[in-house]
């Protein structure tokens, strides 16, 4: 009996944001819109790189909860690599979202991602 | 020490001001690192609160901030003169990560990082207060924070 191959190729667009400096309410905003670009371009799987960030808030977490919300339902996800800062660090433990984001390391993004 | 009063337009931009003026007037006092932290977190979530909610985006109003610190607590007060907050404090809680809310953390979050939040009106104008104790005080264990 020959041997049945079954193929199954996927083209998944993956798209790495970092960032550098104070995500807040004010630039919250400028990163939603270009994270709607890409979702409105078929990017379904995200990782923001928040090394850098010195300091997040509730409107930036809430645009990186937008991003893993709307891109779950497009079968995507998104991943973290963890912010240095605990100005930064801070919100996503007391809001414990640290449980929910899928965290990496700054090295596994080229390689791996996903 | 008491600062003199900030005033700032309601803007997202512009509420970076009281925060850096924040860090220093307790740099100055010599404050450790973590409570400058938490502090500086309450303040942006609330006075982030005031320009979305009390002025619904109205950059014309102004806010006024109050800091002020002694030997037992770091006190934050604003001032401004937009809606009234209609929120019950005791019932603020951390919504369910699970759920993927996008909002609803602001009053959370500020309750998480000071020991006091204290909301009335006197006369049309909104007077928030945030109180973090820098001192061991009756019932907390520990020296700072909550």
């Amino acid at each position: 009996m020959a041997l049945e191959i079954s193929t199954n190729e996927q083209i998944v667009r993956i798209v790495t944001i970092t960032l550098r400096g104070r995500f807040d309410a004010f630039e919250a905003p400028s990163l939603r819109k270009k994270c709607d670009d890409y979702l409105a371009n078929e990017f379904t799987h995200f990782v923001f790189d928040l090394t850098d960030v010195s300091m997040l808030d509730s409107a930036g977490l809430a645009v990186l909860v937008s991003v893993l919300k709307r891109s779950r339902l497009k079968n995507g996800d998104v991943r973290l690599v963890w912010p240095e800062a605990d100005a930064a660090s801070r919100i996503l433990k007391l809001t414990k979202f640290d449980q929910v984001f899928t965290s990496i390391e700054r090295s596994e993004i080229i390689p791996r991602g996903f | 020490m008491r600062s003199e009063p900030i005033i700032v337009p309601a803007t997202y931009k512009d509420i970076r001001i009281p925060a850096e003026r924040l860090r220093a007037v307790m740099l100055a006092d010599l404050l450790p690192e973590d409570v400058i932290l938490e502090c500086e977190l309450a303040l942006q979530e609330l006075l982030t609160n005031l320009v979305d909610h009390a002025y619904g985006g109205d950059a014309v109003r102004t806010i006024t901030i109050n800091l002020a610190c002694d030997a037992t607590r770091m006190l934050i007060e604003t001032r401004d003169t937009g809606k009234p907050a209609s929120v019950d404090l005791e019932k603020a809680v951390m919504p369910d990560p699970t759920d993927l809310a996008e909002g609803g953390y602001g009053l959370a979050i500020i309750k998480s990082l000071v020991d006091e939040v204290n909301y009335k009106t006197e006369n049309g104008i909104n007077i928030w207060q945030l109180i973090k104790y820098l001192n061991r005080t009756p019932g907390k264990e520990e020296t700072h924070g909550s």
